[in-house]
């Protein structure tokens, strides 16, 4: 049975589901995908590895709509995104991202650097965000810049802004490459976490074996292609 | 959090960049303000000599280019206006700038018909008046006696005569405290231009209306050729200086714009592209392109709003300087009326909205995909 | 900010009517008709001092052919009242003239009147070069004080004077006139600054600067005016019993 949840997307069907994505640069010289056919459930957390420029980051761009492929077709919960009449809005409410560079901004605090998602929105967010802060241990530095944190603790704060909106998706590359072995540790656990209190659904890209074993599943890529 | 506060906080991020533009807007505002203010007071001071004589109309020679009009000969126009309805007093005005003294601006000097009612609007301060048409002598205004140093007592050279200062007058009107004072027949005989007057003040009665006024006006420019008859307000419109004045505000104010423009422009662009990298994730944590535009925009306008608000400031104190000045003494009496204020606040938003506008195309248009990968 | 300094300038200056003809340094007039000058005349030797400054009152007469002169001086106390009094025929260079004191009668021993800083300049000036036939209509462009001319050049009739003038192509200024003796040696140079308009529309001179070969210079400001000036009856005339003074080189 189908039937229309309250934002109008179909339920029990995937997530995210992708069509032969290609996707290339310099005019066709270099070739980031190659077909990709993906297919994500509800609440799954996935893990996507391979080699350096086999076209993670490429597939999480497309996901997140920041780039438009030169082929193929994705859905979210059933829906083209060629027929959404909003994509920023679509980003807005249903993705979250978190980066290796993390990509704080560096005149901003704490707390506004997570509130920065939610400016366009003109709510007040301000709870929400010492909420999410308090979940993710920053709570104490809310007045902090992010020059004086930590590699670990800026990603804390850069998954935060992710969630402010409250995302149904959380799409994460290589979260905790730029962190050492406890740092990474913590992030993934918090990630773990949120993830399940959340009902978030999760990609993640990692190069990292131990991490991927952890996901529901795990797509290798090679070449712009998915192999396993 | 807000889009004002993101945008303050970017503007203040390069502290030196962003006070050298405002600076550059603040200066060329400054100069709009200055020399607007100049302009419009000068206007304004006419206005008043002329509101204060309680003169209706005026007839002066047919203006050439010249910045004061040429004397005629008074007994050829007076019958023709004495003729006219309504017309309760006909008052001569032979005026000049002169140097009266040996290093010291020209100052204006006066001559009024004796017993006319233009003497009625002055208020005198000290001494006394001209005791007759004929009496050799002069009063000066009080700014003309604190310029000159002179008082009661003194003597004035004018153009070869030496005039002795019976009193010394204050006047509504700047132009007039700064000026020497004497009869008609006097500054006629001083300048060698006996019979003439450049300018001939009509009161009207006070039955006469508008309509009137219009009427008369028509009358006497049919009849007399090579004339002007002006109310009193037209006179001052038409004062070269107050039209080169005003002219010379619009131009700078136009010049101020472009460049002011130009700053914004230039240093919301660099702006743009140095933080490529933020616009992106603005655009990936889901800003619209609008959103990201107006942040830049708002960058802009805070930049020119602030330059505006310190050019204000800084014309206030420019203007001052310049009325202080010896050689503006008493020819300038600057006005900042509120709405002024308010227009030149609102060139300075538009001249941030047109620096900014761009840059703001140039910054939506960011692929935050390849933003974000950009080291 | 430039067009502060404008204004300063301007304000400073004021507002006036003078009338100086621009076309030739003279006064182009109709005749029967009089105008009456007043201008400050400042003298800068070649080192650039400064003379005493001069005010001088002029009143022009044209009748027919001959040109009748009054000058007057107003400041400074020493000279002032004195006049000198000049009558010119157009169809030759020079005049006769009469020096007279305030009190109205002859100096005798006006020889010169070089004690007059700027007026023999302006004395030269004054020159009826306007009917003097025009020899070469059209000669090469050139910009003075940033206006563009074309140089022209006229020779009195007697043939010892020669002029050159840098002539506006739109209106009739000559921006820049050179005087020249018989042999081409350029004697003075006048350059205009700042021109008027009159009542009868023609242009006149109100700011102009005179230069001679010595490297002295000549300012002019014409700060009043009264282009229709009633002389009186016999302001013309010498005394009695004066001598008149030879024609002046
Ligand atoms: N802007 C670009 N211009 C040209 N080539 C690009 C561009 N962006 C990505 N590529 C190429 O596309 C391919 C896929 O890149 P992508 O970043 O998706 O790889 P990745 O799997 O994320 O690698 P890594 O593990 O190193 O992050 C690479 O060969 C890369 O060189
Ligand atoms: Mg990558």
């Amino acid at each position: 049975m189908r039937h229309d949840d309250a934002r109008g997307y179909r339920v029990n069907t995937p997530i995210l589901t992708t069509k032969k994505l290609t996707l290339s640069f310099d005019e066709g010289r270099i070739h980031a995908l190659n077909g990709v056919d993906l297919r994500v459930e509800e609440g799954e957390f996935v893990a996507i590895t391979g080699p350096s420029g086999c076209g993670k980051s490429s597939l999480l761009h497309l996901l997140a709509a920041l780039e438009e492929p030169d082929a193929g077709q994705r859905w979210f919960r059933g829906c083209a995104y060629e027929d959404m009449d909003d994509i920023a809005c679509f980003r807005q409410q249903h993705i979250g991202l978190v980066f290796q560079a993390f990509h704080l901004l560096p005149t901003l605090n704490v707390l506004d650097n997570v509130l920065l998602p939610a400016v366009p929105t003109g709510r007040q967010m301000a709870d929400h965000a010492c909420d999410l802060l308090q979940r993710v241990g920053m709570d104490h530095r809310l007045q902090q810049y992010p020059a004086q944190l930590s590699g670990g603790e800026r990603q804390r704060v850069a998954i935060a802004r992710a969630l402010i909106n409250q995302p149904d998706i959380l799409l994460a590359d290589e979260p905790t490459g730029s962190l050492d072995s406890v740092s990474a540790g913590y992030v993934l656990q918090l990630l773990s976490e949120l993830r399940q209190s959340m009902g978030l659904t999760m990609l993640m890209v990692t190069h990292d074996t131990d991490i991927a074993r952890q996901a529901d599943r795990q797509i290798c890529m090679r070449d712009g292609r998915v192999i396993a | 959090m807000t889009l004002w506060m993101l945008a303050w906080h970017n503007i203040r991020r390069r502290p030196a960049r962003s006070a050298l533009t405002i600076a550059a807007v603040a200066i060329g505002i400054a100069a709009v303000v200055a020399l607007t203010a100049i302009a419009w007071g000068f206007e304004s001071s006419w206005q008043q000599a002329n509101d204060a004589r309680a003169t209706d109309l005026i007839v002066t020679r047919q203006a050439s280019q010249n910045t004061m009009p040429s004397p005629f000969r008074e007994a050829d126009v007076r019958p023709l206006l004495m003729q006219q309805a309504h017309v309760q007093q006909v008052a001569g005005l032979l005026s000049e700038m002169l140097s009266v003294s040996e290093d010291g601006p020209p100052a204006f000097v006066f001559g009024w018909e004796y017993g006319s009612y233009l003497w009625q609007h002055l208020e005198l301060v000290e001494g006394r008046w001209p005791a007759s048409a004929h009496e050799q002598v002069v009063v000066i205004g009080t700014l003309a006696a604190q310029t000159l140093h002179k008082g009661v007592g003194d003597h004035v050279d004018i153009e070869g005569l030496t005039f002795p200062v019976v009193g010394i007058f204050r006047s509504s009107a700047l132009v007039e405290n700064g000026a020497l004072l004497m009869t008609l027949r006097q500054m006629q005989q001083t300048m060698d231009k006996p019979g003439k007057v450049n300018v001939l003040n009509i009161q009207l009665d006070a039955s006469a209306s508008e309509t009137d006024e219009a009427q008369i006006q028509q009358h006497v420019r049919q009849q007399l050729h090579g004339y002007h008859v002006l109310t009193s307000g037209e006179l001052v419109s038409r004062n070269a200086v107050v039209r080169i004045a005003k002219a010379m505000s619009q131009v700078t104010t136009l010049i101020a714009g472009l460049v002011g423009a130009l700053m914004v422009f230039n240093t919301m662009l660099m702006s743009v592209s140095e933080r490529r990298r933020e616009i992106g994730l603005l655009l990936a944590v889901g800003w619209r392109k609008a959103m990201v535009m107006r942040l830049i925009v708002s960058e802009s306008v805070g930049l020119a709003l602030t330059g505006g608000a310190l050019g204000i400031l800084a014309g206030f104190v420019l203007a001052s300087v310049l009325e202080m000045l010896p050689l503006m003494r008493g020819k300038i009496d600057p006005l900042f009326s509120p709405w002024f204020l308010l227009a030149v606040l609102g060139l300075s938003v538009v001249l941030g909205m047109a620096g900014g506008l761009l840059p703001a195309l140039n910054a939506a248009r960011t692929s935050p995909s390849q933003a974000l990968r950009g080291e | 900010m430039n067009s502060f300094w404008l204004l300063v300038l301007l304000l400073a200056l004021g507002g006036h009517q003078a009338t100086a003809s621009a076309q030739h340094g003279t006064l182009a007039m109709d005749t029967g008709k009089a105008v009456q000058l007043r201008m400050d005349v400042r003298r800068y030797d070649a080192d650039g001092h400064l003379l005493s400054p001069l005010k001088y009152a002029l009143i022009v007469q044209q009748q027919d052919e001959a040109q009748y002169q009054l000058w007057r001086v107003l400041a400074p106390a020493r000279w002032r009242g004195q006049k000198l009094l000049a009558h010119w025929q157009a169809e030759h260079a020079g005049a006769i003239f009469w020096r007279l004191s305030a009190e109205g009668g002859c100096l005798r021993d006006a020889g010169s009147f070089a004690d007059w800083p700027g007026a023999r300049q302006i004395w030269l000036l004054m020159r009826p070069w306007q009917t003097w036939a025009v020899r070469q209509q059209s000669g090469k462009d050139d910009e003075v004080n940033g206006h563009d001319c074309r140089w022209q050049r006229v020779r009195s009739p007697d043939g010892r004077w020669q002029v050159e003038r840098c002539m506006d192509q739109q209106q009739p200024v000559s921006w820049r006139t050179r005087l020249l003796n018989h042999r081409g040696n350029v004697l003075q140079t006048i350059d205009i600054s700042k021109l008027i308009r009159r009542n009868n529309g023609k242009l006149a001179a109100r700011d102009f600067t005179i230069s001679d070969a010595d490297g002295s210079r000549t300012t002019v400001h014409v700060y009043s005016g009264d282009e229709d000036y009633q002389p009186a009856a016999g302001m013309f005339l010498p005394p009695e019993g004066c001598a008149a003074q030879p024609v002046l080189p």
